[in-house]
This record gives C-alpha cells, sequence and structure tokens, in this order.
C-alpha cells in the first residue's frame, strides 16, 4: 500500500476517534505540511457529516413482539419439534418393525412376492381361450399334431408350437417361425396311402373330430400373449398318435404293414388300448404358461362347458349383429376389429428378455436362436403314465410316422434306362409323377475346361494385375497381393499351381477309368432286372 | 441484610457480567426464566431493525428478517459462553441473516424472468429522489456490502472499529481500511450530485 493511501486511511480513523494520542499528533504534524492531506480530511469530514446526519430511523413496529412471541410460542409445542425428527423417527420405527416381522414372520417377504407373482399369473391367465378357436385348427393339424408333435399357434401359421423329447427323455416345447417349406396334405396323403374307402375315411375323420374337442383344453392362448399348455400334453400326444395308428392298421392292415414292420401290431397290443384310455381320462389341471416375461406353472381350472356356452351365445350375437349391421360399413368395422383381437395370438420377440430371468422356480430352461424358442422342461414332474415299456412302444410309434412320411414323400420306386433314371412316387398314388434324370458326366469336356483354366493362369500377366477394371476388386487388391505374392516372380504360387496340374492330369486317368468300370456296372445290373 | 446480599452477589459475578447488563438477563434466561427474553427483545429490537434496514435499504423486509434474528437469538441463548459482548454476538448473527438474505436474493434474480427484471429496475431507477439524505442513503446502497456495513456501524451506530471488527468477524485493520474505501467509494457516487448536496 502507497504511503499517501496509508496516511489517508489514518484520516479517516482519526476522524473516527480511532487512533492513539501519539498517532493523532504524529498526523496532525503531517496534516500542517501537506495541502493534500488537509484537501482530503475535508473531503472526508463531508462525506462522514454526510452519512452520520442522513439516516432516519424506522417507524415503530407496534406488533413486532405480539407477532414474534405468537412464533416462539408455535415453535413450543413439542410436536413440531418433533415433526422435524420425523423423517429419521419413521425410518427408525420402519426398521423395527420390520425386524419385528421378520423375527416372527421370516416368510413373509416371500409370501408378498409370491402374492406378487400370483398377481402377475393371474393378469397372464385372463381370458384364456382354447388354442384350437384361436388359431382356427382343422383335422390336417391334429394329424400334424398326432404324428410330428406341432400345431400353428395363429391363423396365419407363421408361428408353430412343438413338443419334443430331449436325449435324456425330458420333454421340451419349442416355439419356432416356419419359414422352411413344409409338406402339406400330411392327412390326405396318409388317408390315400393306407387306400381307405369313403366310409373309413368319414370314420378317421370323426376320430379326429372327437380329438380335437378333447384338445381344446389342453393348449389355451390369450391376447396378453400367453401360452399355457397342460403338462398332459405330451401324452395326450401319445395317446392320439396311438389310437390313429391303431384304427388305421385295423382299417387296412395290408396297406398299413407297407410302412410298419409286419411284426409290430398295435391293434392286437392291449397296452395301448390302456394307454388310450387313461390319457384320455386323466384329469390334470396343471399347465405350464409361457408369458412374455416368465415362465411359470399354475392350476387352472377351464371349464369347457362354460366356453362352449358362451361361445355359443357369442357366436349368436355375433350373427345378430351382423345381419342387423349388413350395410352399414362403419359399425361392422368395430364388430370385426373385436373378431380379429379374439383370433389374435402372436409370440413377439420380447421373448428374447427372458434370456437370462424367465423362470420363477428355475424349473425351465429356456434358449433361443433366430428362428426359434426351446423351453426345456428339466426340473419339472410331469404326468407319468405308469405302463411297462412305455417309452420303447411310443419310440415304435414315432418311428411308423417317420416311415409313413418317408414313404410317401422320399422313396421312389427307380427305373433305370440307358442313359436314364426314372423315379416313381408310389405312396401317393393321386399325386404320383415322374422324375427323370439325364446322366451324362462328360468328365473329359470338365477337365478340359480346367487345363484351360490353368494354362491361361500360365501366361497371365502378373504386373498388369492392377489393370483390372472392377471397382470392388480395386479395393481389395492390396490385401490380394499381401496373401498371395502376385508380384514376386520366383512366388511359391507358381510352384503350387504346377504341382496342382500334376495331381489334375492324375485326376483325370483316374476318371476315365472309373467311367469305364461306372458303364459296365449299369448294364450288368440293368440286365439283371429284366432277368426276374 | 438485602444490602448484603447484594454485595455479595456482586462479589461472586464474574468481572465481565459488570460490564453489560445484558448478562445477567441471558444468566437468568439460561437459569429458566425464560420472560427475561422479552426484555433483551425490547431493548435491542429497535436497534436490530435499525441496522437491518441499513444494511438491506429495504424496509418491507426488515421485520420478517428481524424477527428471524429473535428466533435464532432465541434458540441459541442457552448456549451463549460470554466471552464476548452479548451485542456483539447479537449484531453478529443479525449481519449474518441479512447476508444470507441478499445471497438469497441475488441467487433468485439468476431465476426471475428478464422483462420482470427490467420491470423492477426501471421501478427503482425513476424513483425521484430529492431529500439530501434520501440521496446519500440510495449512494450508501450502491456500495458493495463489505464496505457498506462497517461504515454504517460506525457513522451511524457509533460502533467502535474493535466492536465492529467483532460484529463482521475480521481484523481491525481491516475495518479501517474497509471504512475508508467506503468513503471514497461514497464521493465518487455523490460527485455528480455534488450541487444538490451543497
Amino acid at each position: 500500500m502507497s504511503k499517501v493511501k496509508k496516511d489517508f486511511e489514518l484520516l479517516s480513523a482519526y476522524l473516527d476517534g480511532e487512533l492513539s494520542p501519539n498517532e493523532v499528533e504524529q498526523l496532525k504534524q503531517k496534516i500542517k505540511s501537506s495541502l493534500e492531506l488537509q484537501k482530503k480530511l475535508e473531503d472526508l469530514q463531508q462525506i462522514k457529516k454526510l452519512t452520520s446526519s442522513s439516516f432516519k430511523t424506522l417507524p415503530e413496529s407496534p406488533y413486532f413482539e405480539t407477532r414474534l412471541f405468537a412464533r416462539i410460542e408455535l415453535q413450543k409445542v413439542w410436536y413440531k419439534r418433533v415433526f422435524r425428527w420425523s423423517p429419521a423417527i419413521g425410518l427408525g420405527a420402519i426398521t423395527i418393525i420390520l425386524m419385528v416381522i421378520l423375527k416372527f414372520n421370516p416368510d413373509v417377504i416371500n409370501n408378498l412376492i409370491n402374492q406378487q407373482k400370483s398377481n402377475v399369473a393371474g393378469f397372464y391367465k385372463e381370458n384364456l381361450q382354447p388354442l384350437l378357436f384361436a388359431a382356427d385348427l382343422n383335422n390336417e393339424d391334429i394329424f400334424n399334431f398326432a404324428m410330428y408333435k406341432q400345431l400353428p399357434l395363429d391363423t396365419k401359421g407363421k408361428q408353430y408350437i412343438h413338443l419334443g423329447y430331449d436325449d435324456a427323455g425330458k420333454e421340451f416345447v419349442e416355439i419356432k417361425n416356419l419359414d422352411i417349406v413344409q409338406e402339406e396334405n400330411n392327412y390326405e396323403k396318409f388317408l390315400l396311402a393306407l387306400e381307405l374307402n369313403e366310409n373309413q375315411i368319414k370314420q378317421m375323420d370323426s376320430i379326429i373330430n372327437q380329438y380335437a374337442v378333447e384338445l381344446e383344453t389342453q393348449i389355451l392362448v390369450n391376447t396378453n400373449n400367453t401360452v399355457a399348455i397342460n403338462s398332459n400334453l405330451w401324452n395326450y400326444q401319445r395317446a392320439i398318435q396311438s389310437d390313429l395308428l391303431t384304427f388305421a392298421e385295423n382299417f387296412n392292415e395290408k396297406k398299413f404293414h407297407k410302412f410298419v414292420p409286419a411284426a409290430v401290431s398295435f391293434s392286437k397290443n392291449p397296452v395301448v388300448v390302456n394307454i388310450v384310455r387313461e390319457i384320455r381320462t386323466a384329469q390334470n389341471n396343471n399347465y405350464i404358461i409361457l408369458t412374455p416375461d416368465s415362465i411359470f406353472s399354475e392350476n387352472i381350472e377351464f371349464d369347457l362347458e362354460e366356453y362352449k356356452s358362451f361361445m355359443r351365445d357369442f357366436k349368436a350375437e355375433l350373427s345378430e349383429q351382423d345381419a342387423a349391421l349388413k350395410g352399414k360399413e362403419i359399425e361392422l368395422k368395430v364388430k370385426v376389429g373385436r373378431l380379429n383381437a379374439i383370433n389374435f395370438h402372436r409370440y413377439d420377440s420380447s421373448w428374447k428378455k427372458l434370456k437370462y430371468d424367465y423362470s420363477w422356480n428355475k424349473n425351465f430352461k429356456i434358449s433361443f436362436d433366430s428362428n426359434l424358442c426351446r423351453v426345456e422342461i428339466s426340473n419339472f414332474n410331469m404326468p407319468v403314465i405308469k405302463i411297462l415299456n412305455f417309452d420303447s412302444l411310443f419310440s415304435a410309434f414315432d418311428s411308423v410316422a417317420n416311415n409313413f412320411k418317408f414313404y410317401s414323400q422320399f422313396i421312389p420306386r427307380i427305373e433305370h434306362l440307358d442313359d436314364m433314371i426314372k423315379f416313381h412316387f408310389d405312396g401317393d398314388s393321386s399325386k404320383s409323377f415322374e422324375f427323370k434324370y439325364r446322366v451324362q458326366f462328360d468328365t473329359d469336356s470338365l477337365l478340359e475346361t480346367h487345363s484351360e483354366l490353368m494354362d491361361s493362369l500360365k501366361y497371365f500377366n502378373w504386373n498388369n494385375f492392377y489393370n483390372f477394371n472392377d471397382s470392388l476388386a480395386f479395393n481389395s487388391i492390396p490385401e490380394f497381393d499381401k496373401f498371395f505374392n502376385f508380384n514376386e516372380s520366383n512366388g511359391e504360387l507358381r510352384l503350387e499351381m504346377k504341382e496342382l496340374k500334376k495331381e489334375l492330369t492324375q485326376f483325370r486317368l483316374e476318371m476315365k477309368d472309373w467311367k469305364k468300370k461306372f458303364k459296365r456296372q449299369f448294364k450288368s445290373h440293368d440286365k439283371l432286372e429284366d432277368d426276374s | 441484610m438485602s444490602s448484603n446480599n447484594n454485595s455479595n452477589e456482586e462479589l461472586i459475578q464474574p468481572q465481565i457480567l459488570k460490564l453489560d447488563d445484558d448478562f445477567s438477563l441471558v444468566k437468568r434466561f439460561i437459569d429458566g426464566d425464560e420472560s427475561t427474553f422479552r426484555l433483551l427483545v425490547q431493548r435491542h429490537q429497535e436497534k436490530i431493525r435499525n441496522i437491518i434496514y441499513l444494511v438491506l435499504s429495504d424496509s418491507e423486509v426488515v421485520d420478517d428478517i428481524a424477527q428471524e434474528v429473535m428466533i435464532t437469538i432465541y434458540k441459541n441463548l442457552k448456549n451463549f459462553r460470554f466471552e464476548s459482548q452479548f451485542t456483539t454476538w447479537f449484531y453478529r448473527i443479525t449481519v449474518n441473516k441479512c447476508k444470507d438474505y441478499l445471497r438469497k436474493k441475488n441467487v433468485r434474480k439468476i431465476f426471475v424472468p428478464i422483462k420482470e427484471a427490467s420491470e423492477k429496475f426501471e421501478y427503482t431507477s425513476s424513483t425521484e429522489v430529492n431529500d439530501i439524505s434520501e440521496i446519500v442513503m440510495d449512494a450508501i446502497s450502491k456500495l458493495p456490502v463489505k464496505l457498506r456495513v462497517p461504515l454504517l456501524l460506525k457513522d451511524i451506530e457509533g460502533f467502535s472499529y474493535q466492536e465492529i471488527a467483532q460484529t463482521i468477524n475480521c481484523e481491525m485493520g481491516t475495518v479501517k481500511s474497509r471504512i475508508y474505501r467506503a468513503r471514497e467509494g461514497l464521493k465518487k457516487i455523490l460527485k455528480p450530485m455534488e450541487s444538490e448536496l451543497s
């Protein structure tokens, strides 16, 4: 701080009477000899005078005291004080209450969680209705279920439910998108293969219809994207399968044994009859419920009669209203919307969220790929049918089903002609066709082409490789070059190509020999067939 | 007899109690006689209200803040340690409450819509100031708080530098410097209005 400024501060303090007598004496001496200090003292005196005289005291506040003591009294009230501590007191109280509850009822939290689970389960179990109605299943679908364990989940057939058994014999269920081409009209082919008459076909239809009605309560779906599968469904599939095959055998044993070994007979096996009876009469309300965010098992009491009566009423109402609304387009749309809502069922990709935490009790194991969602029922007790050799019997059923499929689709009768083979599919007479394939392996021309290619490489100027006018290749050239060493004059590639050419020449000779042998064998085979 | 008792009491009282009669009231309050608080309020409320007004230059908020100060005093009086004068402690709380108020006001200003803020500004700037004391008080209010408070405590309330230092919690040298700077600042602010002041 400058000396002058310090003197000015002393002047200010001097005016305030805050200097010691010595300081006052010294300052007075300085003031006498300094005009600047004299002027400054004058200024400061003027300012001090102004500030000291300018303040007007505030008027009294008449109710100040009254208001103040009222506020103080209010703050004295005990609960007001307690209120300040209420968060801490509340927290403490809750902790103590929880400790007491957990001490005497340690399961309370689990019970609460279970309660929540049952609420969620309740939501997903709402309005469950038979899949057969929702997906509008027909005889073909039921037949496919019996034989190949799969059922469509929606009317468009875009998603299927597929039952199966893993290597350990435990059940699994898959929900999959069927993008691959499916064989169609399996039921029709089955009837044709058995060469059933019109009456027999009617009987077979009635069997299937009867099962369709019973199947109604086995798979339930709703608009909350829930699929409830009765845990007895796997057995039920076996019952339908065995019943259908038994009937098939009864109707036309000769044709039946075209795809079943003669030693195997279902209709004469009393066990099969028992199985069918037992499974059909078994009451099982336990369902495996697949929802968009969890998998669990619950008992569902589904009243089929009530549902049927509801559907009757609903259909009647629909037909009445449709009749009434003819020509009234807007109102009709509302009705159509309601119908769609009921027919709707679609498993969506939100299922993929279940990857980590899906099963409430870890009874189920879930896996995904791009086309399917598979639920393995590894730790869950499925209904067991106590019949001797049950599994081996049903593996026989499965092989029969596969044989039939193979028989009707894949085993042709082959006719060998001179340079032509004809394939006859006899299993399905109505759709039988010939499949001609001309056998003409022109190995010489094939090898010639290869040889030319190899020679062309010989004369190719690798130094001009960069002159290719190919935009796609152009970007890759540096990488190619690094990999193949095209620009190296003594590259290993040339040596390898020489080796390859040698091997190809050897291969050419071998192929010539093979061709001669093939022709010889072909002729002798035809001759044998003609003799027989 | 009674005079003897009184003289005994005076003997056992600490020396400092004799210097400030407020102490005896505070001591009685601490001993459980809460009625003495009313006496303390009556004794100091005008001073407190004036200090608040001086610091804030806003008569509308004076009573509210004065009440806050009194309630703070009431709540903390039992913890008073008789290490400084009661008034110094009292005034320090008052000045701190004023500073709190100004801090909150400045924060609130940030959130006042621009239009509203400019309207307010126009209102105060258009106020005509005719009286000399109003001109001076207006100029003082333009000083920063840290200069304004020591100046007012000195020139209006008549505090010593030591009392001011204890009240605003700083060194005496700082008080001396701030008061000089406040006066210099005031001189500059008032310069354009010299003719009106003379």
